[in-house]
């Protein structure tokens, strides 16, 4: 990799960004890197704190693709920006890729003293291999291991998640910190639309843990109980998914009531969440689910599954249900009938991102880190 | 008696009956499934290699013989002191002599008959060091990124 290093006086902290490039689908943790640079950058410029991207990769194969994409999507990260882990006063690693060269940075990290802040997003993996592709689990649980080894600080985004890491019995590093994620749509206002129509939005990748099965029979139990009805679905197809797809694709009303979008830009979700008035997260388990706090920003009273890490974030129009399609539906009924409750703002990407920073700066002063 | 330890550059973790060591300095992985993975957990405890049978035998039904248990135990002990994953010259964790009987193996996997320990090394799992194991991996096959 032929990138020049930064040269300044400023204390650097270096992001690891290789999952953002070269990541096959647009994910959640390539948006969390995304955000990171983009609020992050500017914010500790201010602070006399220079923010640089990182690739730090061990394989061959994938510093080269690396070195491919950066041609092709570099305009935000010019080479000359790029830093290397041993000239960091901090490094944050927010990606979940085996391929990091984790020798590297723990070398890196003890010599120079260089406290590494990673984010955790979840165990599922270890928690649902049945929900993953063989093989999931044991390259997952090494990229877990590797990062609890290198890392001083842990992120995580929920007292779930916190919980089920020291569940695992595995040593820790000193903190873990729960900051939640947030949302990245501003607001928006629902066009009205006809004050009988259910109009349904969920988003998130089809796969058999989410519940678009579990919304398939809510809407036909709806419409069986003579409910006008419409249920958008966004989302790219994800893991072991072809069984649900059949089912979605094979509906009867499949194009007209029930429609999916799986290659959706910002601009479709911001389109469909225009016309929809509930959101629902259906799913049997998460690390987070950003489509909550992402539908309360775009106007959509939420419902989303009974499950704690859902719960703990209980707020104004979040609604719980638990994942039975007959409570679900009823859920919906009696949601719709809910006025919207005005001047709540969702958690948003750049709270997220500054509780980040605080973080990532108590450690770089060896200082404690103010309440959020 | 011989008292062994876990090198200091090496991540050690246990889950679901099997450890995976990971060698900081080296940069080299291994995994320990099951009768390893116990013996692995009985040198991070400190308990002496001579007492390692009599907790094996309390836990496992045995085929063997104990002279041909005995001396897989002491092989697999031998092959992770030449690869570097283990030292000598430790104290044993006290009381560990007198408590030798209340030792049990952690209880996350079922066990039944016992099994020769060995050591997967690097090569069966690098390809796993490679990617990133959420987004790379499909049903097809995977990481999706070497195919491509």
């Amino acid at each position: 990799m032929n990138l020049s290093s930064a040269s300044t006086d400023e204390p650097i902290v270096g992001l690891e960004i290789s999952q953002l490039l070269l990541s096959n689908i647009k994910t959640g943790v390539g948006q969390v890197i995304s955000h990171i640079y983009e609020y992050l950058q500017p914010y500790w410029a201010s602070r006399g704190v220079k923010l640089a991207p990182m690739i730090c990769q061990t394989h061959p194969m994938r510093i080269k693709l690396t070195d491919a994409f950066l041609s092709d999507k570099g305009e935000r990260f010019q080479p000359t920006l790029f830093v290397e882990p041993e000239e960091c006063r901090a490094i944050i690693l927010a990606g979940i890729d085996n391929g990091v060269d984790f020798q590297r940075l723990r070398t890196a990290s003890s010599r120079n003293e260089t406290p590494i802040v990673a984010v955790i997003y979840d165990l599922l993996p270890l928690q649902y291999p049945n929900f993953f592709v063989e093989g999931g689990f044991r390259a997952f649980r090494i990229y877990l291991q590797q990062t609890l080894a290198v890392a001083e600080r842990i992120i995580v985004s929920t007292d779930k998640v916190k919980t089920d890491l020291h569940k695992l019995g595995w040593k820790l590093p000193k903190e873990v910190h729960v900051v939640p994620l947030g949302s990245r749509m501003s607001p928006q206002t629902p066009r009205l639309i006809g004050a009988n129509q259910i109009s349904i939005l969920c988003v998130s990748t089809i796969e058999p843990r989410k519940g678009h099965d579990l919304l398939l029979e809510v809407f036909d139990l709806l419409t069986s109980w003579g409910k006008d009805v419409i249920m958008n679905f966004i989302g790219a197809t994800g893991w072991m998914a072809d069984d649900l797809i059949e089912k979605i694709t094979g509906h009867s009303e499949f194009g007209s009531r029930i429609r999916w979008y799986p290659f959706a830009d910002d601009a479709t979700l911001r389109e469909c969440a225009l016309s929809a008035n509930i959101g629902i997260m259906p799913s049997a388990g998460e690390g987070f689910g950003l489509f909550i706090e992402e539908g309360l920003s775009m106007g959509l009273k939420m419902i989303a599954s009974d499950i704690p890490e859902f719960l703990e974030r209980s707020q104004p129009n979040l609604y719980f249900s638990a994942r039975d399609p007959y409570v679900l539906a009823e859920t919906v009924l009696k949601i719709h009938e809910t006025s919207w409750v005005k001047g709540h703002q969702p958690r948003s990407m750049r709270d997220f991102t500054y509780d980040l920073s605080m973080i990532v700066e108590s450690v770089m002063n060896n200082s404690d880190v103010p309440p959020r | 008696m011989t008292v062994l330890k876990i090198k200091p550059s090496i991540a050690l973790e246990r889950l679901d009956g099997e450890t995976i060591a990971i060698d900081f300095e080296s940069g080299s992985f291994f995994g320990f499934r099951e009768s390893a993975a116990d013996i692995i957990w009985l040198i991070s405890e400190r308990v002496e290699v001579e007492r390692f049978f009599d907790v094996i035998q309390r836990h496992f039904r045995a085929t063997d013989d104990a002279g041909s248990l005995i001396a897989q135990i002491n092989t697999f002990v031998e092959d992770l002191t030449n690869l570097g994953i283990v030292e000598t010259g430790v104290s044993p964790k006290e009381g560990t002599e007198l408590d030798i009987r209340s030792i049990s193996l952690p209880s996350d996997y079922e066990r039944d008959v016992w099994r020769s320990p060995t050591i997967d090394s690097n090569d069966s799992l690098k390809d796993l060091l490679t990617i990133d194991p959420i987004h790379d991996v499909t049903e097809g096959g995977w990481p999706d990124s070497r195919k491509n």
